[in-house]
């Protein structure tokens, strides 16, 4: 058992707290989730408890005896090198040597942690088996998919069991079939004898967990079962099925309902999440609606309700963006024609082909390396292909001069904005680029001020904003010309579940005005927000159509979801292949 | 420290400079290229500059000067009668410099007067200006000496050997840099990089984690970077020895010594590089900054230390580059002048203790 009080850190100098007077307590037998968006300070204590990093102040305490934190030699602390001997740390970026073998990166782990002989071997025939990695052995860990690479880390961190294990983010990225994995592979060596601090950015792994730590800005904002914080929700989420009329204004409009603290969109249904008011009520000032049912809260409701649910109850693009469309609205806005993108012997993109219809969201899904960012950026002309065509609004990308490129509005997964020009500077800017002048300019400056809340820090400089705050600001420079076309590379990558929400509303606002939208993302969730979604995965389309078509694929399942859709077509095109495989051999 | 942790990890640095093409051209291919440059391209000696020689007298004494710089291969000579003519070639770029052999040359000379010529040279250029000055005094010099002997006379002394360079080929000169500059980069850029890679990849903040210590995981870089090292030292100098006849005429322990010295200070430069830059980029550039450019400009290897301001002259003390570069010299060019070598190692071994110390509080088991 690990007891954590009063725990501080900051940052430059006092600067930037990273942990703030964080107490919890962490218990054996059990994995701990550590949830929370970037810059919730996750790291930071993943860190302090391996070891290689000092807190300002605060104490741990492992088993009853005080750590050695500050290393002042204390006799009756425990010293900071007995924690690393107990310890297995396997950080963000997985500590594994891309050039040596699968093989070599387990035997240089198990020299290091002194295994040798018949125990070597044990270990090695039982982690191997636990990742499935034997037939790989040869194969340099650099050439390992991302799933595969977290496997490894997470085989050799498990060699030699460990009485402490933390994992910072194994999970994120990855496809949903390795995150099972990972997952099962944990829980199969836990005993009375171990701890494990598993952290996340996913709300949904959370439930997976028998214990999680939510933390916010560095200060822990709910802990304990998650059962228990959905337990508080419980009877408070509805859905309504089959929804006939646009989706996204009825959705619009129920949370605008008194009682109504936040709506889902998922496919044809939305789901909403009321403060308690009774359902009957909030019926009541629908019409011609069918009665919602009640259905199971996830831990995602729970933490929507932790925050304090949405604060805004429309979003405020509405005001700024009327209407837009191109001139010949039965265009597809986007095409994607045979798409193949190769970097060497890799085909990145294989055959890719869909269209976009105006007014609509498009999703392309896929964990990380499976080529949707790759599709993405042959879209916006950022790359070019090896063959294949890609056109916006018909016109061939390849020939698109600087006019039509104002008919796109971009925003990159990493930021791009200048980060040593303040927030005004940056919209000013960005303005100018797409062209925008005088009263029109000064007006699209103070607008996105005003809807993205910027009114505060508009002095402040873009690059020591939050994660939340820069990837506002990203879209406010996206969109501040109107594009009738926008492109979003995991817009809310690593952002807290609120602003993460209000970015949906924001898209799902500009969508109902006619923009059309192309997004990237690995949550499940925010798939279902899209009309329609092409499923890749290893440089193919291995699905496409809307979210309740794709959930088609695994029909037999009672309430079928996307990631049971998705993990079915995954391993239908693993089968496949591994069969073609064996085929030429 | 444990020997089978450290022994672990260096197998497994060496199993990563096996796959890594570009630590293999790093210690291969950069010292060939290096080699190759100042062996072929970057010669100091300038030869066949064409020069007029104006000659005046017409005595022996003068006939055998003008051969004599005929014979050089130095120079390519055209005798011309009038100083006009010659002036009017160097102004229209035809010669680079002038010999003006004065009447009354020989006969003063065999007098035991003061008997002088005059070189003019083109200014312009003033590198090549420089040469054909040196090299025009150096025959004379050598001429008189010969006078000497011829006439007994004592009033003609100077005396200006050329030693331990016997043949005067700069390459000689410049290989004992080359060298250096060699073990520099191999020693600090490379193990810069790789280390920084370490902390880009995040295989250091797993590393540090685990119970190993930091002198541990000190030794498990310097040891195979060490080998590099000298593998690439023995290479280099094998290189020498057949491309370009370079004499080595100290031992291969002394040798041994002051590099073993050297290499184990570039090799922890390197450490503290990365330690401090923890980016391979950044690590690349301060690499350049501490080794390659004080190796070039104040190690004595191009440029003479002696010639340069005091204050400039007291800091290039501080570079490791300048010790090395006067024993490889020695070692090479004159033989086991223990002494010099002796001092030099010492003062090596010097600043390696005290960059370990700095290194190992630097390199604290901690991300921040």
């Amino acid at each position: 058992m690990i007891e954590i009080t009063n725990l501080k850190k900051t940052f430059n100098k006092g600067a930037l707290t990273a942990l703030d007077n964080i107490s919890c307590i962490i218990e054996s037998n059990k994995i701990t989730g550590f949830i929370g968006p970037d810059g919730a300070g996750k790291t930071t204590l993943l860190r302090i408890l391996a070891g290689i990093l000092t807190p300002d102040s605060g104490t741990i305490t492992i088993d009853g005896r005080t750590l050695d934190i500050y290393e002042q030699q204390r006799s009756n602390f425990a010293s900071i090198h007995e924690l690393q001997k107990m310890t297995s740390y396997m950080p963000q970026k997985f500590g594994l040597y891309e050039d040596l073998t699968v093989t070599e990166n387990l035997e240089l782990y198990a020299q290091l942690q002194r295994l040798e002989g018949d125990e070597k071997c044990r270990a090695f025939e039982s982690v191997l088996q636990m990742t499935k990695l034997s037939n790989f052995t040869n194969r340099l860990a650099g050439n390992l998919s991302g799933g595969m690479k977290q496997k490894l880390g997470l085989a050799c961190a498990l060699l030699k069991k460990p009485k402490i294990l933390i994992l910072d983010e194994p999970s994120v990225g990855v496809d949903p079939i390795s995150r099972r994995d990972l997952i099962n592979m944990v829980n199969s060596m836990l005993d009375e004898d171990t701890t494990v601090l598993w952290s996340t950015a996913y709300l949904d792994e959370a439930e997976n967990l028998d214990h999680v730590i939510l933390l916010n800005e560095g200060k822990v904002i709910f802990q304990g079962n998650p059962k228990e914080a959905i337990g508080k929700v419980k009877g408070r989420v509805y859905v309504f099925t089959d929804v006939t009329e646009d989706k996204r204004k009825f959705a619009s409009h129920l949370l605008k309902i008194d009682g109504v603290i936040d709506t889902v969109i998922a496919g044809k249904n939305v789901k909403i999440l009321t403060n308690g008011r009774n359902i009957q009520e909030i019926h009541s000032e629908l019409k011609n609606i069918e009665k919602p049912k009640s259905v199971t809260p996830l831990f995602e409701d729970a933490c929507v309700n932790i925050l304090g649910g949405m604060t805004e109850k429309e979003s405020p693009v509405l005001q700024y963006i009327n209407d837009v469309k191109f001139s010949d609205s039965d265009t597809n806005v986007v095409e994607a024609i045979h798409l193949t993108k190769r970097f060497g012997d890799f085909v990145a993109v294989d055959n890719v082909s869909f269209a976009v219809k105006p007014g609509r969201i498009f999703g392309l899904l896929g964990p990380n390396g499976s080529g949707k960012s790759t599709t993405f950026r042959m879209l916006c002309g950022l790359l070019r292909q090896n063959s294949g065509t890609a056109k916006i609004a018909g016109i061939d990308i390849a020939d698109m001069g600087s006019d039509a490129k104002m008919n796109i509005g971009y925003m990159a997964q990493k930021f791009s904005l200048y980060s040593m020009l303040s927030v005004r500077q940056n919209l000013d800017f960005f303005s100018g680029a797409y062209r925008l002048t005088g009263k029109e300019r000064q007006y699209a400056v103070e607008s996105m001020i005003e809807i993205f809340h910027f009114k505060q820090i508009q002095n402040v400089n873009a690059g020591v904003l939050s994660l939340g705050f820069k990837q506002r600001l990203a879209l406010a420079c996206a969109i501040m010309h109107k594009p009738p076309v926008l492109f979003l590379d995991e817009p809310t990558s690593g952002v807290d579940p609120i602003t993460r929400k209000e970015f949906w509303m924001h898209i799902n606002a500009m969508v109902s005005r006619g923009m059309s939208v192309v997004v990237t993302t690995h949550f499940m969730d925010e798939a279902e927000n899209c009309d329609e979604i092409a499923l890749v995965y290893r440089g193919k389309i291995r699905a496409l159509g809307s979210p309740d078509d794709l959930k088609q694929i695994c029909k037999d399942e009672e309430n079928p979801t996307l990631e049971q859709a998705f993990i079915k077509i995954i391993e239908t095109a693993d089968q496949n292949e591994q069969f073609t495989n064996t085929f030429e051999e | 420290m444990n020997i089978k942790t450290v022994k672990a990890l260096v197998f497994k640095e060496l199993k990563q400079i096996r796959r890594d093409a570009s630590s293999i051209l790093v210690a291969f291919m950069m010292p060939l290229t290096l080699l190759v440059i100042f062996g072929y391209g970057l010669s100091f000696d300038i030869k066949h500059i064409r020069i007029d020689i104006v000659q005046q007298d017409s005595g022996k004494l003068s006939k055998d000067l003008v051969d004599l710089y005929s014979h050089s291969e130095y120079f390519t000579t055209n005798v011309v009668t009038s100083t006009q003519e010659a002036k009017g070639n160097m102004e229209s770029g035809k010669t680079m410099g002038t010999i003006i052999i004065p009447e009354n040359f020989s006969e003063k000379a065999q007098r035991g007067q003061k008997a002088e010529i005059q070189i003019i040279s083109d200014g312009t250029d003033p590198n090549t200006a420089t040469y054909i000055e040196a090299y025009a005094q150096g025959l004379f010099n050598k001429y008189l000496l010969s006078l000497k002997s011829e006439l007994k006379d004592r009033t003609i002394n100077i005396i200006n050997r050329l030693w331990f360079n016997p043949t005067t080929e700069s390459i000689h000169f410049l290989m004992a840099g080359a060298l250096t500059m060699i073990l520099a980069i191999v020693g600090t850029f490379l193990t810069s990089l790789v280390v920084a890679k370490e902390w880009e990849r995040g295989t250091m903040e797993a590393m540090i984690a685990t119970p190993i210590s930091v002198s541990e995981i000190i030794v498990s870089k310097v040891v195979p970077y060490f080998g590099l090292c000298i593998v690439s030292l023995v290479f280099s100098l094998l290189y020498g020895k057949i491309a370009f006849n370079m004499p080595f005429e100290g031992s291969i322990f002394s040798m041994g010594l002051v590099s073993s010295a050297f290499i184990l200070v570039s090799l922890i430069i390197g450490l503290i590089v990365s330690t401090l830059a923890k980016n391979q980029f950044v690590a690349g550039m301060m690499a350049v900054m501490v080794t390659f450019l004080p190796t070039m400009m104040l190690s004595g290897f191009v440029f003479e230390i002696k010639s340069m301001p005091i204050w400039l002259q007291a800091f290039s003390y501080i570079f490791p580059a300048k010790y090395f570069v006067s024993s490889v010299r020695t070692i090479c060019l004159v033989g086991d002048i223990w002494e010099g070598i002796l001092r030099d190692t010492f003062v090596l071994t010097l600043m390696a203790l005290g960059l370990y110390k700095f290194l190992k509080k630097k390199l604290r088991k901690n991300v921040e």
